[in-house]
């Protein structure tokens, strides 16, 4: 971790109980002079320095850059300006996204070599618009192809429930972090279930939004056809707060098409009235461990879901994202992997070289395929405004767990995590994953899908499961 | 599915396959990697072989439709 923090005696007690949450108290607090901003942020540079060396989750922390922030808050409050709606605010982001300044490694060694980034990413600039504060960049899986969270170069993100285990990936700084009550806010990147595994693993909650609906200007890529980018919070309406600060389009990124967006901040109180809600079966309740369908089924009850639907065909959905993103993914490091082979962690390099081997006539069908999936789906939205389905087959394995066993064979660890949110990202489908705790020490999550647009939908589904006590970030052990 | 773990050895035409890519594109990998990814290779072939089982019409458009 490369660190400017240095410590301060002049937190104030306040600060450090606020500090970690809810970020709309934080913002609350700031806006009515109650705490000052710079002092929410030494108490979270003080947890970070306190508890990150057993998290691994921070890769930098930008203590001057947030204090210089913060300072400039308060000197605004002073004068009599009005904050904005996350004033105070501590966030954190994968280190895919560039901070201006810092390098942005996108979880490789390779990237050390860039130059610093000169501008902030799109989302960073939104959320600071709305008062929010950046601390740092967070540990991740290189290039984000991962979901364990684990990295050859910055050591393994742990997982903030029991440190022996994984904290999911790949954005899995993010979920060790939020998990952990280091920031209440993190963002993070989802291709093919990379906000919603180390959702379901550090137990927080997470919004995958439709494909193109958040800007991913100035962020290192990983699949085109797939790469979304979200927030992870404590509780929905944080969620929903950072998620609104970001909206609105952004010529800087071309595949989001402009289409309206309402804040659904102010949707969350309506719950899941009038919602009509059903639960994924066929592979959706195949092979994954008992913990993951009883989330589901608890969820289900609350929601008041009767009907079980199918999606069909969707081994085919997963495979055709399993092999897209292993031939986009290759496209794009087909020079790293020729010069620089070594310096790739081979779990990622492997993967990659693999995927320069797929035939074209493959991924041309894939994406035909996907776009028939899509109109299936569609199809099902027709009838239900949210499909339940588990966010992971299993709570986090330990770390470096290379093989479980599912449905009675011994499958990879690594590709098998995302069996349930590969074939829903791949149609770019909003989904909100919600953590359930069930009192065992790992929490696991569900997915709350709606259709394409509409993360206002899943977001009150998320806020009906809060309001009934079955969702929430259960605390860290640290 | 889910792809297991493969039991049975590759088939030789899938090495045969990624070899000769691997060299056409100059990807470097030592010998002791190439097990590695030719177990990737084979799984991505299972899942390509289900991708292209799967009965289009010639009209079928992909996902990704370029708008000027």
């Amino acid at each position: 971790m490369s660190a400017d923090t240095t410590k301060t005696d002049a937190v104030s007690l306040d600060a450090n109980d606020l500090a970690a949450g809810p970020a709309l108290t934080i913002a609350a607090a700031v806006r009515g002079g109650e705490v000052s901003a710079r002092a929410i942020v030494e108490a979270t540079l003080e947890r970070i320095a306190q508890a990150d060396p057993l998290l691994t989750a921070f890769t930098h922390v930008a203590s001057e850059r947030a204090r210089t922030r913060a300072d400039a808050l308060d000197a605004a409050r002073a004068k009599g300006e009005a904050l904005g709606p996350l004033a105070g605010v501590p966030f954190a982001v994968k280190n895919l996204f560039d901070l201006a300044g810092v390098v942005t490694v996108a979880g490789s060694k390779i990237n050390r070599d860039h130059a610093p980034a000169s501008r902030d990413a799109a989302l960073v600039e939104r959320l600071e618009a709305a008062g929010a504060i950046c601390v740092g960049a967070l540990n991740m899986g290189e290039y984000a192809y991962d979901f364990t969270g684990e990295n050859a170069h910055d050591g393994d993100s742990r997982n903030p429930h029991d440190l022996a285990h994984m904290s999911g990936g790949s954005s899995g700084g993010s979920g060790a972090a939020v998990g952990g009550k280091l920031v209440p806010l993190a963002l993070g990147s989802d291709t093919n279930g990379s906000i919603r595994v180390p959702s379901s693993f550090s137990g927080i909650f997470g919004l995958k939004p439709t494909y193109g609906r958040l800007s991913r200007a100035r962020t290192f890529p990983f699949v085109a056809s797939f790469d979304h980018l979200g927030p992870f919070a404590r509780n929905v309406a944080d969620l929903a707060s950072a998620y609104d600060a970001m909206l609105g389009h952004d010529r800087d990124d071309e595949a989001m098409p402009d289409i309206p967006a309402s804040p659904t901040l102010p949707e969350l109180p309506r719950g899941a009235d009038g919602l009509r809600v059903a639960v994924l079966g066929g592979w959706f309740a195949k092979a994954g461990m008992p913990q993951a369908f009883a989330a589901v089924a608890r969820a289900a009850k609350v929601l008041g879901a009767v009907d079980t639907v199918e999606l069909p065909e969707v081994e085919r959905a997963r495979a055709s994202a399993f092999i897209i993103s292993m031939a986009e993914g290759s496209s794009l490091h087909i020079d790293r992997l020729r010069e620089r082979g070594p310096d790739f962690d081979p779990a990622v390099r492997e993967r990659l070289l693999a995927g320069a081997a797929l035939p074209g006539h493959w991924i041309v069908k894939a994406q035909k395929f996907r776009r028939w999936f899509h109109a299936r789906a569609l199809e099902l939205f027709a009838q239900y405004d949210v499909l339940i389905a588990p966010a992971t087959p299993v709570p986090a394995p330990l770390s470096g767990q290379k093989t479980f066993v599912l449905d009675g064979k011994e499958m990879l660890v690594r590709p098998n995590i995302g069996i349930y949110t590969q074939p829903i990202s791949f149609i770019g489908l909003p989904v909100a994953a919600v953590p359930i705790p069930s009192g065992d020490p790992l929490p696991i999550a569900v997915q709350l899908i709606a259709a394409p647009w509409r993360e206002d939908i899943a977001l009150r589904a998320a806020a009906a499961l809060e309001a009934a006590g079955i969702a929430y970030a259960p605390e860290p052990v640290l | 599915m889910s792809e297991v773990i493969p039991t049975e050895g590759p088939d030789t035409r899938l090495a045969t396959h990624l070899d000769a890519t691997l060299d056409l594109l100059a990807l470097p990998v030592e010998p002791e990697l190439r097990e590695r990814v030719l177990m990737h290779f084979t799984i991505a072939a299972q899942m390509g072989d289900l991708v292209m089982s799967f009965p289009m019409s010639d009209e079928a458009e992909p996902a990704p439709v370029y708008v000027p």
